[in-house]
C-alpha cells in the first residue's frame, strides 16, 4: 500500500465519520428540529402528497411525514446502536471466556450458541413480544439474544489465535493472572476486527429491527419508528406512496452510511483483512 | 461467460413464456378473490357442520339454508316456504317442493332431518343455539321439538351452519378439502384451503344459472388482492382494504357494492377500575371521540358512525336510540364537573396529583381498531385525557384480568338478525369483561330471552340499548361496511348486511 | 469421512431437543392460543365453554411439560401431530409447502450467481475505472436496502406504475416467481459481487498471475482457470449460508408476495399460535443449520486439504 493510498483511505474515513456524526446529531436532536409536531393529527390534511409546506407529504392522520421521519431517527438509530453494543460486548465477552477456559465451559457455551444460531429469529421475536409486550425495547432484547453468538465465535477464534502466540506465553510466564491477561493483552489485540465487524453489522441490525417493526412488533403508537412507519403506509402504497418511500429512504440512507463507514474502517485498520459478512 | 448469460437469458425467456391456458370464449368464467376464505378464518372447505365452513358453502353458492335474511335482517323463507310455532317447544316447517341436491336426491323432510341431526351431533355451536330435542319428518313437513322454548330457532336456522346438504352423499374429504352436495346454483368440482373451483348447477331449482365456471381464490394479503383486481387477474373481490377504495371509486371500470353490516366497533368500560367508575368521565370519553371524522377520513367512508349496537337497516338500529354526539367543549365541562382540571399545565387534566390516563386495550387483527386507538389518542388529548394504548393479540388475557380501563373490540352484533345474541354474550354474558352490573338490564335480557313476539323483542332491544347507553357502560363507534368490488361488466353481485351471500344464481358477466 | 459425517449428524440430536424445547417454552409464554384466535377471526363471539372444550381436545389445558413430552414422544415415532388450524397432518402440510420454497431458493441463487460472478470479475478486472465504480455503487445500493422495502419499491414501480408484472397470478408460477426472485437477488447479488470482486482482486495480485500474464496467456483464461478456482472457498461459504437461510423460508418476502412456502407457513402459524406447525418449522431450521455447517466443512476440506475437518477441537 502506497502512502498516497493511505492518505486517500484516511480522507474517506474522515468523510464518512462526519456523515455518521450528522446522522447521530439528527437522531439526538430530531425532536427539536422538526418543523411540525410529529404527533399532532389533522384529519383535514390527511394523505396529502409532498408539497412546499410538507416536503414529504402527510400520513393518514394528517401528521407531517418529514417531522415523523426526523423524530423516528432517534428511535431507529439509537436502538440499533444499543443493540449492536449489547451484542458486541456480550458476544465478545463470552467468546473470550470460552477460548480461555476451553474445556467444559467452552463446550457448553458453544452448544448454546449453536442453539441460538439455529433458532429462527422471528419465532423468538414474536415470543418475546408476546411475553414482554410489543415495543422497541423488547425487539432489541429479542434480536440481542439471537445476535450474540456471531460475536462469540469471532472473539473465540481471535482469542485462541492470540493465546498460543509466543508473546502470550511470555506474559503468562511472567505471572499475570487470567482476567488481567484477557483485558490487558488479548482484548486490545482483538478489538480491531471486532470493532470492524460491529460497525459493519450496524446496517444489518438496523434492517432486522426495521423488519420486526414491519411485521408489527415495533413501537407503541403514536411513536415514530421507520420500520413501523413503512408498515403503516404499506396498504396505502398506491394511494400515498410517499408514506412508504420517505421512511424507506431514511432506512436506506442510514444503512448505506454505516456500511460505507464500516468498509472504510476496515480498509484503514487492516487493508488486507477481509471478513465474510453474515448471511 | 457468454454461454452462461445465454443459458440464463434463455431459461428466463422460457419461464416468462409459459403463460396460462385461456378458457374458451363461449363459456363464462368468473374469478373471485377474497380474504374471507382461509384456514385461519376457520371457514376452509365446504362442510357446514365443521366450524365456520358453512359460511363458505353459503357464500359461494353451494349450500342454502331453510331461511335467509333480507337486507333489513328479517327472516325470509328460502328452502322452507313457511313455519308455524305449534306450541312453545314445537315448530312446524314446510319445505319447498322440487328441490334437488347436486347428488340427484330430492330434498324432503327426511333429508333435512338427517342433515340437522348430523349438525347437532358434530357441530360446536349449533346444539346450544338450536336446542333440538328430536324431529319428525313427513313428506315436506318437518316438525322440530326443542328442549326448552327457543323463539330464535328460525333465525338460527338461517345461520350458515344450517346449510342443507345431502347426508347420503356425505362429506367428501376433510377440513379444508371437504366437499358436499348442496342445493345451490353452483357445484364444487375441486375444494382446497386456498381455492374452490365451481361449475354451474344445471338443475338449479331457482332457474337458469348464468355463469358457467367460478373460481374462488383465497388471498392472505389485501395489497395483493387489490393489485390482482387492477391487473384483471380477478374480476371481483371481497375484503379489499378501504385504503384502496379510492383507486376504484369514480372509476367507470369498476363497481363498488357496499352496505353497513352489524359488525360493530365498540368500547366497554371496566367498572372495576376506579378511574372510569365515574359516569361523568365515561360520558366525557364518549363525547370526546369524533365518530364522523373517523369513519369518513380514517376509514375512508367504509364505516358508518354508530349510536347503538345495530346499524340503521335494523328496526332496532341506530335511529331508535340516542347518545350524546361529538362535543369536546361539553366533554371538558363534564370532566371539570367531575373534578378533573389541568393544574400543572401539561395539557392533561388531573385530580389529587394524578393525571387522567386511560388504558385503552385493543387488538390488531381488525385493522380499524389500532387506527381508532391512535386517532382517539389525539382527539382525547384535546379534552385533556391521556390514552395509553395496549394493542396486543393477547388481548383476551388482559381483558379477563381486568387490566384495562376501556376495551375496544368488534363483534357481529346480530349474526342471525336477532338482537338477543349481543346482550346475552356481551352485556350480561361471558364477554362482559367490564363487569357491568345493572339489575334492570339483567331482568330485561331475561325477558328478551323468553319473548316470542317479534315486535316485543324489537322494543326490548331498543330499551336495553338505551339503558346501557344512559349508563355509559358501553359506547359504540362505528359499523363496518361490507364491500364487494367488481369489474364493471360483472352484474348480479351485491353486498348484504349479514355477510353470508356473495355468489348467487344472479351473477352474470356482460 | 463416513464416521465424521455420522458424528456430525449426531450433533443434530441435542440441538433438535434444545431448540424444540426452547420454542415450545417460548410460544407458551407468549400467550394466546389457536382456538381463541380462530373464533375471533370468524368474528362471532363464542361461549367460553365451547372454547375451553376445543382447547381440551388439543390437550392445551394440560401442564406445559406434559404437552412437550407428548409432542416429543410423537415426533420420535414420526408423528408430528395435527395442525390446530387446518386439522391436517403437520408433516404433510410441511412437505406440501417445501417445493415452493425450494423453487424460490433455486431461482434466486441462480439469478444471483448470474449477476454477481460476471459483474464481480468485471469490476475487479477494471479496478478503479468507471465500470468498477458503477458496479460498486450499485452493489452498495442493493446491500443497503432492507428486502421488504426493496419488495415494496419493486411492486410500486413494476406492477403499479408500469403494470409490467402481476403481484400474484392465477396458476402461473413462472410469472409470479419473477418479483420475489428479483427481490431476493438484489441484496444477495450485491453482496456476492463485492465478494467476487475482492477474491478476484486478491488472486490477481499474486505472483502466478503476473507470471502467467508475462507468458502471454490471455486474461480471461487466467481468470477462468486459476483465479475462479481459488476464489471458490469464499463463494461457497457464502452460498451455503445463503441457501441455508433461503431454505428456512424468507419470511418477509414470502409474506409480501403470498408465496406459499415454509416461511409464510411459519409466519401464519406464529400469528395463529399453531404450535405443532411452529415446532416443525423450528426443527427444520435446526436440520438446515447442521447440514449447512457440515456441507461447508466438507467442501472446505475437499477444496483445500490443508483445512482439517472442523469441529473436532470444539
Amino acid at each position: 500500500m502506497t502512502g498516497k493510498k493511505a492518505v486517500h483511505v484516511k480522507r474517506k474515513l474522515i468523510f464518512f465519520l462526519i456523515l455518521t456524526l450528522l446522522l447521530l446529531l439528527t437522531a439526538a436532536f430530531g425532536e427539536h428540529v422538526c418543523p411540525y409536531d410529529p404527533y399532532a393529527q389533522d384529519l383535514t390534511m390527511a394523505q396529502k402528497p409532498p408539497s412546499f409546506a410538507h416536503p414529504l407529504g402527510t400520513d393518514r392522520y394528517g401528521r407531517d411525514m418529514l417531522s415523523r421521519v426526523l423524530v423516528g431517527s432517534t428511535t431507529s438509530i439509537f436502538s440499533t446502536l444499543l443493540l449492536v453494543v449489547i451484542v458486541t460486548v456480550v458476544g465478545t465477552g463470552i467468546g473470550m471466556i470460552c477460548a480461555w477456559n476451553n474445556g467444559r465451559v467452552d463446550t457448553v457455551l458453544m452448544r448454546i450458541s449453536d442453539l441460538f444460531l439455529a433458532f429462527p429469529g422471528l419465532v423468538f421475536a414474536l415470543a418475546v413480544a408476546g411475553v414482554l409486550g410489543g415495543g422497541v425495547h423488547n425487539a432489541i432484547i429479542a434480536l440481542a439474544v439471537i445476535g450474540w453468538p456471531k460475536f462469540a465465535r469471532l472473539a473465540r477464534g481471535l482469542t485462541l489465535a492470540q493465546k498460543h502466540s509466543p508473546y502470550m506465553m511470555a506474559a503468562k510466564l511472567s505471572g499475570s493472572s487470567g482476567p488481567k491477561l484477557l483485558m490487558k493483552h488479548i482484548l486490545p489485540n482483538i478489538a480491531g476486527p471486532v470493532l470492524v465487524t460491529a460497525v459493519l453489522d450496524i446496517g444489518t441490525m438496523m434492517m432486522e429491527l426495521a423488519g420486526l417493526s414491519f411485521l408489527g412488533l415495533g413501537v407503541k403508537p403514536p411513536m415514530a419508528e421507520w420500520g413501523s412507519m413503512i408498515n403503516e403506509g404499506r396498504s396505502l402504497l398506491q394511494a400515498a406512496p410517499w408514506m412508504v418511500l420517505a421512511p424507506g429512504a431514511a432506512v436506506f440512507i442510514t444503512v448505506m452510511v454505516f456500511n460505507l463507514l464500516g468498509d472504510t474502517l476496515r480498509d484503514y485498520m487492516d487493508p488486507k483483512q477481509r471478513t465474510i459478512e453474515g448471511i | 461467460m457468454k454461454k452462461k448469460w445465454f443459458i440464463g437469458a434463455l431459461s428466463f425467456a422460457v419461464l416468462l413464456g409459459m403463460t396460462g391456458i385461456t378458457a374458451s370464449a363461449e363459456e363464462k368464467t368468473f374469478v373471485y378473490g377474497t380474504t374471507g376464505y382461509s384456514e385461519e378464518m376457520g371457514d376452509a372447505g365446504l362442510n357446514p357442520h365443521d366450524n365456520y365452513s358453512g359460511w363458505s358453502a353459503l357464500r359461494y353458492g353451494v349450500g342454502e339454508t331453510l331461511f335467509k335474511y333480507n337486507d333489513n335482517m328479517e327472516v325470509e323463507p328460502w328452502l322452507a316456504t313457511e313455519y308455524e310455532f305449534v306450541d312453545e317447544n314445537t315448530v312446524k316447517i314446510t319445505l319447498r317442493e322440487d328441490v334437488e341436491f347436486s347428488s340427484g336426491r330430492t330434498m324432503d323432510a327426511q333429508a333435512v332431518k338427517e342433515c340437522l341431526e348430523h349438525l347437532v351431533e358434530v357441530h360446536d355451536r349449533a346444539p346450544s343455539d338450536l336446542k333440538i330435542e328430536h324431529m319428525e319428518a313427513e313428506g315436506l313437513m318437518l316438525t322440530i321439538h326443542t328442549e326448552e322454548p327457543c323463539p330464535a330457532i328460525i333465525h338460527y336456522l338461517g345461520d350458515p351452519y344450517g346449510a342443507i346438504i345431502d347426508m347420503e352423499y356425505g362429506i367428501q374429504g376433510e377440513g379444508g378439502f371437504a366437499n358436499v352436495a348442496g342445493t345451490g346454483p353452483y357445484i364444487a368440482t375441486a375444494v382446497a384451503p386456498t381455492q374452490i373451483d365451481l361449475v354451474k348447477n344445471e338443475n338449479y331449482w331457482g332457474g337458469e344459472v348464468k355463469v358457467d365456471n367460478v373460481t374462488v381464490k383465497s388471498f392472505s394479503d389485501a395489497g395483493a388482492l387489490c393489485a390482482a383486481l387492477q391487473t384483471g387477474d380477478i374480476q371481483g373481490t371481497y375484503g379489499l382494504q378501504y385504503d384502496n377504495y379510492s383507486l376504484f371509486e369514480n372509476n367507470p371500470d369498476y363497481t363498488i357494492h357496499s352496505i353497513p353490516t352489524s359488525r360493530c366497533f365498540f368500547g366497554q368500560f371496566n367498572m372495576d377500575s376506579e378511574i372510569v367508575q365515574d359516569i361523568l368521565v365515561r360520558r366525557a370519553i364518549g363525547m370526546g371521540i369524533d365518530r364522523e371524522s373517523f369513519c369518513t377520513v380514517l376509514a375512508g367512508g367504509r364505516c358508518v358512525p354508530a349510536v347503538g349496537a345495530f346499524p340503521d337497516s335494523f328496526v332496532y338500529g341506530n335511529k331508535a336510540v340516542t347518545a350524546p354526539g361529538y362535543d369536546p367543549e361539553g366533554a371538558k365541562a363534564l370532566l371539570a364537573e367531575a373534578g378533573w382540571t389541568d393544574t400543572d399545565g401539561d395539557g392533561y387534566v388531573d385530580k389529587d396529583g394524578q393525571k387522567l390516563t386511560i388504558r385503552w386495550l385493543t387488538y390488531p387483527t381488525r385493522l380499524e381498531q389500532p387506527l381508532l386507538a391512535t386517532y382517539a389518542q389525539d382527539t382525547l388529548k384535546q379534552i385533556g385525557i391521556e390514552v395509553d394504548i395496549n394493542n396486543t393479540s393477547d388481548h383476551r388475557t388482559y381483558a379477563a384480568g381486568g387490566e384495562f380501563d376501556l376495551y375496544v373490540s368488534s363483534v357481529t352484533t346480530a349474526p342471525t338478525g336477532d338482537p338477543e345474541y349481543f346482550f346475552t354474550s356481551t352485556v350480561v354474558g361471558s364477554k362482559n369483561y367490564g363487569n357491568y352490573k345493572n339489575d334492570e338490564v339483567t331482568a330485561l335480557v331475561e325477558e328478551l330471552h323468553q319473548t316470542f313476539d317479534s315486535e316485543r323483542r324489537e322494543a326490548l332491544a331498543v330499551k336495553l340499548q338505551q339503558k346501557i347507553l344512559d349508563d355509559c357502560s358501553f359506547f359504540f363507534v362505528a359499523h363496518l361496511n361490507m364491500g364487494i368490488v367488481t369489474r364493471a361488466n360483472v352484474t348480479g353481485m351485491a353486498a348484504h348486511p349479514c355477510d353470508y351471500y356473495e355468489i348467487t344464481a344472479g351473477l352474470d358477466i356482460q | 469421512m463416513g464416521k465424521y459425517i455420522v458424528k456430525r449428524l449426531l450433533q443434530l440430536i441435542p440441538i433438535l431437543i434444545g431448540i424444540t424445547f426452547l420454542s415450545f417454552a417460548m410460544m407458551r409464554l407468549a400467550g394466546g392460543d389457536a382456538v381463541t384466535y380462530m373464533y375471533e377471526n370468524a368474528g362471532a363471539a363464542v361461549p367460553q365453554e365451547i372454547i375451553d372444550q376445543t382447547k381440551a381436545e388439543y390437550g392445551l389445558d394440560k401442564p406445559f411439560l406434559v404437552q412437550y413430552a407428548a409432542w416429543f414422544a410423537g415426533m420420535v415415532t414420526g408423528d408430528m401431530g395435527i395442525s390446530y388450524v387446518s386439522h391436517r397432518d403437520v408433516y404433510e402440510t410441511f412437505v406440501s409447502k417445501l417445493p415452493a420454497t425450494l423453487l424460490l431458493t433455486i431461482t434466486s441463487i441462480v439469478l444471483t450467481l448470474l449477476i454477481a460472478i460476471p459483474l464481480g470479475i468485471l469490476s475487479a478486472v477494471r479496478q478503479n475505472r468507471w465500470m468498477d465504480y458503477l458496479i460498486r455503487f450499485l452493489s452498495f445500493i442493493g446491500n443497503s436496502m432492507p428486502n421488504f422495502f426493496a419488495a415494496l419499491v419493486l411492486i410500486y414501480f413494476l406492477t403499479i406504475r408500469l403494470n409490467f408484472l402481476p403481484v400474484v397470478t392465477n396458476d402461473n408460477v413462472a410469472r409470479s416467481l419473477v418479483l420475489p426472485t428479483l427481490t431476493l437477488s438484489i441484496s444477495m447479488a450485491s453482496k456476492y459481487t463485492r465478494q467476487v470482486r475482492a477474491a478476484v482482486l486478491e488472486e490477481l495480485g499474486k505472483d502466478y498471475v503476473t507470471g502467467a500474464r508475462a507468458r502471454g496467456i490471455r486474461g480471461s483464461v487466467i481468470i477462468g482457470r486459476s483465479v475462479m478456482k481459488s476464489s471458490m472457498l469464499t463463494i461457497i461459504t457464502l452460498l451455503a449460508l445463503s441457501i441455508g437461510s433461503l431454505l428456512g423460508g424468507t419470511t418477509i418476502v414470502e409474506t409480501i408476495f403470498m408465496w406459499d412456502g415454509v416461511g409464510k407457513m411459519a409466519v401464519d402459524a406464529i400469528t395463529m399460535r399453531d404450535y405443532p406447525i411452529i415446532q416443525a418449522y423450528v426443527a427444520w431450521m435446526a436440520v438446515i443449520y447442521v447440514l449447512v455447517n457440515l456441507v461447508t466443512d466438507i467442501v472446505y476440506h475437499y477444496l483445500d486439504p490443508r483445512v482439517r475437518l472442523g469441529g473436532e477441537e470444539g
